[in-house]
């Protein structure tokens, strides 16, 4: 057998095994399937969240309960109450002021009401901070009133800075809610 | 004229009836890759849906309290100036980066309203209450400023929402940043 011969035989074979589409009907089949396994696959992996956390804020309300004409005269009463010895924490570009939310206020004009806290290097100096109310509050009997602190960014504060801040003084232990203020300065 | 024409005619119903007389196999399967499809998406897109998908929110990375599952979740961020609000159930809210008018913040009140009734009314109805239901989380893009969620905030306080909370992702643990 000549290697032509051998050649045409397989061509000849190779035709027969073509012109029968017996086949054609699993390949679909399997194909189908594998597509939708790789896009079962790749959708499942796009829609999978990540791991989130989340740093708590609060709206301070009214309270308002509705009068309990029942047995139990149930009367619900706020957590933590705002009033003008509540720590104000203000964050401008330049320094961290704190002091009473009454040294915001009634007291604005007097210097010796508020304390500064400059920024080192651009950045917020959170330990000293830390560091300075912790002193300040166990000095002015702060730290057995509620744990409430009112924190006030000015506008252009970039959302990242404040988010950190919130969740470093939250940090600190002599927090447990704090107040997103705006709109005072 | 007219025979020729006749003719064409002829032939083309000819070649069509041979056509139809052939066996077609692949009819099926465009039907069977939609269905397949649907079936995907149905799976994997509209029932636990990740609620970020879509939303190009960059948040921060920063660990804190784990997330818990529920909420009312809110990605926030910029696009071509303005302030762009998308809801887990892909409702978008938007309004001028520098607005200051207080209308134009009504649709998303008006939806977060919504919401809380929602959530109340399905607590009733449950006689359970989860605190992370009616918690609103906000996911906030990185190059927002705080007057830009201001607004927002303003729009929390109208629909009677105390409690919200700025979404981290969580650092991987082992990763040192």
């Amino acid at each position: 057998m000549t290697a032509s011969t051998t050649l045409l035989l397989k061509i000849s074979r190779t035709k027969k095994r073509l012109s029968s589409n017996t086949w054609y009907l699993p390949i679909i089949i399997v194909a189908s399937a594998g597509l939708m396994i790789y896009l079962s696959y790749t959708l499942r992996a796009i829609s999978m969240a990540g791991r989130y956390a989340l740093i708590e804020a609060e709206i301070p309300v009214l309270p308002m309960p509705p009068s309990d004409d029942t047995l139990s005269h149930f009367q619900e009463k706020p957590a933590a109450t705002i009033d003008a010895r509540i720590p104000l924490v203000l964050l401008t570009r330049d320094a961290f002021i704190f002091g009473t939310a009454q040294a915001f206020a009634i007291d604005l004009t007097n210097v010796r009401s508020k304390f500064y806290v400059p920024h080192v290097e651009g950045a917020p100096n959170l330990p000293r901070l830390a560091f300075e109310m912790t002193k300040w509050m166990d000095m002015e009997g702060l730290d057995k009133g509620p744990k409430v602190l009112l924190f006030v960014p000015t506008e252009e504060i970039p959302m990242p800075i404040i988010i950190q801040c919130m969740a470093a003084l939250k940090d600190t232990g002599l927090f447990e809610k704090v107040v997103l203020g705006g709109g005072l300065i | 004229m007219n025979r020729n024409a006749s003719q064409r005619w002829v032939d083309a119903l000819n070649a069509l009836k041979e056509r139809l007389n052939e066996p077609i196999l692949w009819f099926p399967y465009p039907a069977l890759v939609a269905f397949g499809l649907v079936i995907i998406l149905r799976g994997h897109l509209l029932t636990g849906m990740n609620p970020r998908l879509g939303a190009r929110v960059d948040v921060i990375q920063y660990s804190g309290q784990h997330l818990q599952d529920g909420g009312i979740w809110l990605g926030i961020y910029p696009e071509n100036n303005q302030v762009v609000v998308v809801s887990s159930d892909r409702r978008r809210f938007s309004w001028p980066i520098q607005s200051q008018n207080l209308a134009e913040l009504e649709p998303l009140i008006k939806y977060l309203k919504e919401r809380v009734q929602k959530e109340a009314y399905s607590t009733a109805i449950k006689m359970e209450s989860s605190l992370t239901r009616s918690t609103a989380v906000l996911a906030v893009d990185q190059k927002l400023k705080y007057i830009h969620l201001r607004p927002v905030i303003y729009a929390l306080a109208e629909a009677r929402i105390a409690k919200y909370g700025f979404e981290t992702r969580l650092i991987k643990p082992g990763v040192v940043h």
